[in-house]
């Protein structure tokens, strides 16, 4: 049923075709497309470990790779030859580690390196090929606990 | 908001032991629709088939905190219509080219596309919809082929109906000039 807005509505007109024609679908599928879509749907879902990323509790995303940068930072304190009079901290030894030795050792993607606040966002020397929008979304998920950010900005007119 | 249906798939997804049930009775429900969107954007069959895997595959993991102040449906086109996006911008960072310049690679895909099955005239059609920046391609597919109403497109993309109608009414006019070029 046209609603007012519909009755409104700017048709596309092209002289010689009509609108049925238009409409019709251009693109095909392979046969049975859809009929085996639902279980290898699933199957990607299962494979991809989001069963078992549901109900991972805060805490243990956090200190799991927290661990791993304990590991690296201990590992490099006993490395560096230390002046006398000063014993360093862990964010000192933290500071004295390159991104590249985080990422590689602590097992962290860049964009956990930032909501962790173990870098700043400058550190990363940001380029197209150090994130992937894929990392900024999850990025942005993970801040805003499942608020999906539009990236539409305003429609070009 | 979610209507009955939204609320009951809801309180089955979130019952561990219904969850795998209940998500794939969701993807009973949407696939085509989803599949056929996002196919619109990325034009070529098997992008679409990876895009529409990831959406869902994110729906699954964020279902659980939907909030219910909109419909199931308009919040899948969402992660779908951002997930094409994003697809878009991965092929712009490998091949070096702007975001709309990416439309001249896709209107050589749809030329060389096996499953293409429309006639010339519905291939001068899609022709004429890829000259149009990507989101107002997105705004016309929406309107014209999948025929939404404009306040969900607004959910979808988070525009007002009145930006989106202007943006149609332009869509419009720029392919009725680019399809009576071509004859």
């Amino acid at each position: 049923m046209k609603t007012t807005d519909d009755q409104n509505e700017f048709e596309l007109n092209v002289e010689g075709f009509s609108t049925e024609t238009l409409k019709r679908n251009a693109f095909s599928t392979p046969e049975g497309y859809f009929d085996n879509l639902t279980p290898r749907v699933m199957e990607s879902v299962r494979n991809s470990g989001s069963a078992s990323q549901i109900g991972w509790p805060i805490w243990m995303k956090l200190t799991v790779p927290s661990f791993g940068i304990a590991v690296v930072a201990i590992f490099a304190w006993f490395l560096t030859p230390q002046p006398k009079d000063e014993a360093p901290d862990f964010e000192t030894v933290v500071a004295t580690l390159t991104v590249e030795d985080l990422v590689t050792y602590a097992d962290l993607q860049p964009s956990e390196l930032v909501s962790y606040d173990l870098v700043d966002c400058n550190q990363l020397a940001l380029n197209e090929s150090t994130l992937t929008d894929e990392e900024i979304f999850e990025y942005l998920e993970d801040m805003e606990d499942v608020e999906l950010n539009t990236i539409i900005d305003d429609i070009e007119i | 908001m979610a209507d009955e249906r939204d609320k009951e798939l809801l309180k089955l997804f979130r019952d561990p032991s219904s969850r795998n049930l209940a998500f794939s009775e969701l993807v009973n429900l949407y696939q085509e629709r989803l599949y056929w969107h996002i196919r619109r954007i990325v034009i070529d069959h098997d992008d679409a088939d990876d895009v529409l895997q990831n959406t869902f595959i994110k729906a699954f993991r964020n279902l659980e905190n939907f909030r219910e102040d909109s419909q199931i449906y308009t919040w899948l086109y969402r992660i779908a219509t951002n997930e094409s996006i994003s697809f878009l911008k991965s092929k712009k960072r490998n091949i070096f080219v702007s975001l709309d310049d990416v439309s001249h690679a896709l209107s050589s895909k749809l030329e060389a596309d096996p499953q293409l099955s429309g006639d010339a005239i519905q291939l001068k059609l899609q022709k004429a919809i890829l000259t149009l920046p990507t989101k107002q391609r997105m705004v016309f597919n929406m309107k014209y082929f999948e025929e939404m109403k404009y306040e969900d497109m607004a959910e979808v993309t988070g525009t007002s109906v009145g930006a989106l109608k202007a943006s149609y009414h332009h869509a419009v006019k720029k392919i009725e000039a680019y399809m009576k070029q071509q004859f």
